[in-house]
């Protein structure tokens, strides 16, 4: 029965491995694997990300989700709002080419982020271990018609580690991803009057 | 303190060594068989009876998603989404489970349990790979079926165990082609 089924699965894994391999480098993760959540510069934490230029993030949704969990069961999330980067700030390791956004912790969740990141440490030593999930998440919406053609998001993170923007997801289509084409037609428009909506 | 109850203990010799080995070995398969059947399995009772827990999940955790059950297509998705992110490791398994079965043939240093090696290598490598991808996909189906609004890029401390662990084999799999090549001269020789 297995020999039968390594051929599909084989086929499957592979197509997955074009996938997974061409929209998320391995170099990235090594390069992150460089950062440590512990003593990491919080104000200089960065993400990027790249839409095409009709959808853009909602201002006041893009926000950065710490989920830590430890290993005798307690569990930490907060949320911590991003703000535009201010022009002029270092873009080394983005695509010039992209429609890309750069976002900060506002001033205020970096000091929280410092103190929720002190009590999970707490916890953590005391629970002898436990994971971390980071999450950077947004509300997208459309400035015009969006185009038949692949919409391609990238998204990208900075820290005092990397120095540069590493790329987590490079031109991922949203139109294919999601497993159904008409999806993207759920992506309200930013304000009234745009067409198509 | 008297020993006169205890058994005889077995001798250790190197052909019980090996027939414990084997017998450990035959245990892994069946596991590593019982885990490759049981995981989509358990990812559908998952996906389709408790669909309003795939909200809370840490890939989507910054998407404050609405904890409500999905329609049968969004289940589907979400199930499509979740088996494609563990489909690496089920081709890890599978390798595992080639590797402990000629193990449990006494193939041990052999090229095809290095390849083997290297095989789960790479399930681990794609496994670390597939999750920011899959958090995209899976922050979609949320999205689509009404019960988040965004989209979501997640990165975590399994992705990199994911892929360390993917490198050690990989480094074992080198050393251990290199083995099975010196015992395979050497078996000539003889």
């Amino acid at each position: 029965m297995f020999a039968i089924a390594r051929t599909p699965l084989l086929a499957l894994t592979l197509s997955l491995a074009v996938t997974a391999c061409g929209h998320v480098p391995l170099a990235s993760l090594l390069k992150l694997s460089g950062v440590d959540f512990a003593t990491t510069d919080i104000s200089a934490i960065r993400a990027g990300i790249a839409l095409p230029e009709t959808l853009e993030p909602l201002a006041d949704t893009v926000k950065l989700t710490v989920l830590a969990e430890t290993d005798d069961g307690v569990t930490i999330r907060r949320s911590f709002m991003l703000e535009e980067a201010p022009a002029g700030e270092d873009t080394s390791g983005l695509d010039a080419d992209e429609n890309i956004r750069v976002y900060r912790l506002k001033e205020r969740e970096a000091e929280d982020l410092a103190v929720v990141r002190a009590d999970v440490l707490a916890r953590k030593e005391k629970a002898g271990g436990g994971k971390l999930e980071i999450s950077v998440g947004a509300t997208a919406c459309r400035t015009g018609a969006l185009p038949d053609s692949p919409l391609p998001m990238s998204t990208y993170l900075k820290t005092s580690e990397t120095g540069s923007f590493v790329p987590l997801t490079r031109d991922v289509d949203l139109r294919s991803l999601g497993g159904n084409p008409e999806l993207v037609a759920a992506i309200p428009p930013c304000f009234a009057g745009v067409a198509g909506s | 303190m008297s020993f006169s109850d205890d058994k005889e203990a077995e001798p250790d010799t190197p052909s019980s060594q090996m027939a414990s080995f084997r017998r450990f070995s035959r245990l892994v398969r069946r596991l590593t068989t019982i885990t490759m059947i049981a995981l989509p399995l358990l990812i559908a009772v998952y996906a389709f009876g408790y669909s309003e827990q795939i909200a809370s999940r840490p890939e989507v955790v910054s998407l404050d998603a609405v904890p409500a059950p999905l329609g049968l297509w969004w289940s589907a998705a979400a199930y499509l989404v979740m088996l494609a992110a563990v489909l690496p490791v089920l081709y890890a398994l599978g390798a595992a489970r080639s590797l402990f079965g000629g193990y449990a043939h006494g193939r041990v240093f052999t090229t095809t349990a290095a390849a083997d090696i290297r095989r789960i290598a790479i399930g681990l490598f794609l496994a670390a790979l597939a999750g920011p991808v899959a958090s995209i996909a899976m922050s979609l189906v949320l999205s689509g079926a009404g019960n988040a609004h965004g989209i979501a890029v997640s990165i975590g401390s399994d992705q990199f165990f994911f892929a360390l662990f993917g490198l050690i084999f990989l480094g074992i799999a080198r050393d251990m082609r290199e083995a099975a090549a010196m015992a395979e001269d050497h078996a000539a020789i003889v």
